[in-house]
């Protein structure tokens, strides 16, 4: 054990390789050099060590030629020097021998080193061979680690910011696209479409000249690639300002799975206005054609999305009702709501039969959808049957039968009551309160208006609306008015109610010094079967 | 007057006779001088060689200066260094502080006679290094 307070004290060996490492004399390398030879052990560990943590191209492509060899822990070290590496790198990719280059080529995929990609480029670009193939498959691979490392969360940040190597990777692609002519590898233009993204000029100006060298292979590219990125780009093309054609017709006939798992993933913000419209111009979205397809082999998320996006679509009222017929009658429940939710906009006689299809459907969700429709398709009985919905069982089709009447509301009863007739009254008065749960205790409120008049008129309301009975503790607390034709009133509604309770009040009510008030008490406890003298009025 | 005077005599000869004046200087009066410069310049060119051959901070592609380099991270005294660098050479290294990193070069067998007989030395200079 180290005593408190000094050093530790440093293995030989170790203080050899820093020293070694650390070196200003450039003789320090081909020392450390001679050492790989050993091939193992830690004087071998501790060359590897010192060589990379120098800056000498020598030391690194000696170091390169033992790659294969190396153990993991070995390779680990190697790559904790990468960022002084890259020169070997280079020459060795570009002018080491097979072993050297297919070390490079491990190594740099091992440490997913982006700086070398250019360099890879380079040798992608090269006639067709075995390197120029191996330098493709790798520079895809490494564009998309870099699409995902630049797509994750990366909190909190560490190191370079991907974005600045995105923006370098992508001049050397864009350099490469520019000599496409000369090499003709497509998989380096579907590399520049991955990192590109929606807003790069060089992409859109591609994508907008039919007669650029690119296009046809861009649009290949665009219609065949199954790359997550290529497929990113194309739905966050479609919601950005003015998406090409090419991309609006790719969106529309691809069909693959891949994409339609994507496209469907993709977010439908009805507040962006630029994906509105693109969305509009197009005319026809292949896979939503397949309905059936839809309804067995995507989830009811996915089906419920294809809904969606028909809807936002351009595509004609035809092909969004026949959609949604076959999602109603064979779809998930997700799926069958969102299509009742879709035909709402669309009007005709086949979008009411839908909507009368979806009330027959036995889950609540999806007939509370349907209903939501009755009252503007102006469908022959939706009055009558939506005020029979009030009671259904199911909570989510009594409100949404509820949220259909909504007009029925105290609040409108209220401000038209006086215009209206005796009869109007009553019709209207029983469907508010069967329509606005709120009712009882709106009328409460308003029998204990300080303004008579306000009070007088609520036992109006409450009469014409036959919730009298419910208002039995108002009335009876009416008794106690101030104002004898409140009293009046109030003892006279109280024939209507059957509280025991009530009784009583209307025998004390009989004691009131208003002879109209003992009157009225009277009369409402004959109602009840009571008979009761007539008190005497006060003075 | 004047003219005819300075004519008859050398320029170089006035103040000859006045009485403070010494005797006249020539290039063999200066040897001594110019001794002491060489003598100042060769101290001054082997400070320098000596700092700049210590000077382990100096960028250079020196083998040997790695070696002292080496030995002074180990703390190597004339003795061992002197031992180690008879080693380096023996063993025909490329580089002479491969004998750092190279714990078989210390194996007594396989060296000259002239330094087997220094075994337990070359032993103790291993268990030094590794």
């Amino acid at each position: 054990m180290v005593p408190l307070g000094q050093p530790a004290r440093v293995n030989p060996l170790q203080r050899t390789i820093d020293a070694l490492a650390k070196s200003h004399n450039e003789a320090a390398a081909p020392t450390l050099t001679a050492a790989l030879a050993l091939g193992s052990g830690p004087v071998f560990d501790g060359a590897i060590t010192g060589l990379v943590a120098r800056r000498n191209k020598a030391g690194h492509l000696a170091v390169l030629r033992h790659w294969d060899a190396l153990s993991h822990t070995q390779k680990l070290l190697v790559e904790k020097g990468r960022h002084k590496m890259a020169g070997a790198l280079r020459e060795a990719l570009l002018e080491g021998d097979d072993q050297l280059f297919a070390s490079a080529r491990d190594f740099v995929e091992a440490s997913g080193d982006f700086d070398l990609i250019p360099t890879l480029v380079v040798v992608a670009e090269q006639p067709a061979g075995v390197r120029s193939q191996a330098a493709l498959d790798l520079t895809g691979r490494l564009i998309d680690q870099l699409r995902t490392w630049i797509e994750s969360d990366r909190t909190p940040a560490i190191g370079r910011d991907p974005e600045t190597i995105r923006h370098c990777v992508l001049e050397s692609l864009e350099r490469s696209v520019e000599r496409f002519a000369e090499h003709k590898r497509p998989e380096l233009l579907e590399a520049f479409v991955v990192l590109a993204g929606p807003r790069n000029e060089a992409l859109l100006r591609i994508m907008e000249t039919p007669h650029h060298p690119c296009y046809a292979s861009v649009v290949q590219t665009l219609t065949r690639s199954e790359s997550v990125g290529v497929m990113q780009l194309l739905t966050r093309t479609l919601a950005g300002e003015d998406a090409p054609q090419v991309v609006r017709s790719d969106i529309s006939k691809r069909a693959d799975r891949p994409f339609v798992e994507a496209l469907l993933a993709m977010a439908i913000d009805p507040t962006n206005g630029a994906q509105r419209r693109n969305l509009a111009r197009i005319k026809t979205i292949a896979c939503c054609e397949a309905a059936q397809t839809l309804c067995v082999e995507y989830s009811p998320e996915q089906q419920a999305a294809a809904m969606r996006l028909l809807a936002a679509s351009g595509a004609a009222d035809e092909q969004k009702l026949a959609l949604a017929e076959t999602l109603l009658k064979q779809g998930s429940l997700e799926g069958r709501v969102t299509a009742c939710m879709a035909i709402q906009p669309v009007g005709g006689q086949r979008a009411n039969k839908l909507v009368l299809l979806a009330m027959k459907d036995p889950v609540g969700a999806v007939q509370a959808a349907a209903i939501r429709q009755l009252r503007e398709r102006r469908i022959p009985g939706a009055m009558t049957k939506l005020l029979e919905l009030l009671d259904h069982s199911d909570p989510v089709v009594s409100a949404a039968a509820r949220a259909a009447l909504a007009e029925f509301s105290f609040d409108n009863y209220t401000s038209r009551f006086d215009v209206l007739e005796e009869d109007a009254r009553r019709t209207m008065g029983v469907r508010v309160a069967k329509v606005d749960p709120t009712v009882a205790t709106r009328l409460k409120q308003e029998l204990a208006h300080p303004a008579r008049r306000t009070r007088l008129r609520a036992l109006e309301m409450g009469s014409a609306m036959s919730v009298l009975p419910q208002l039995a503790d108002a009335l009876i607390e009416r008794l106690e008015d101030e104002d004898h034709l409140v009293r009046v009133a109030a003892a006279e509604a109280m024939q209507y109610c059957t509280a025991d309770d009530v009784r009583a009040a209307l025998l004390t009510a009989i004691g009131d010094k208003s002879v109209a008030v003992q009157t009225a008490a009277k009369g409402s406890l004959r109602a009840f079967g009571v008979e009761a003298p007539l008190a005497e009025a006060a003075p | 007057m004047i003219a005819s005077l300075t004519s008859r005599l050398p320029l170089a000869e006035i103040g000859d006779d006045f009485p403070t004046s010494g005797p006249r200087l020539n290039w063999s009066d200066l040897w001594a001088w110019g001794v002491a410069a060489i003598v100042a310049a060769l101290l001054a060119a082997i400070v320098v060689q000596l700092r700049k051959r210590n000077d382990m901070d100096e960028r250079c592609d020196n083998p040997w200066k790695l070696f002292r380099e080496l030995c002074r991270v180990h703390n190597l005294d004339g003795a061992s260094q002197r031992l180690l660098a008879q080693v380096a050479r023996a063993r025909s290294f490329s580089q002479p502080a491969q004998v750092f990193l190279t714990p078989a070069a210390f194996e007594i067998a396989s060296l000259p006679p002239s330094l087997r007989n220094r075994g337990d030395q070359l032993l103790r200079l291993r268990g030094q290094l590794f």
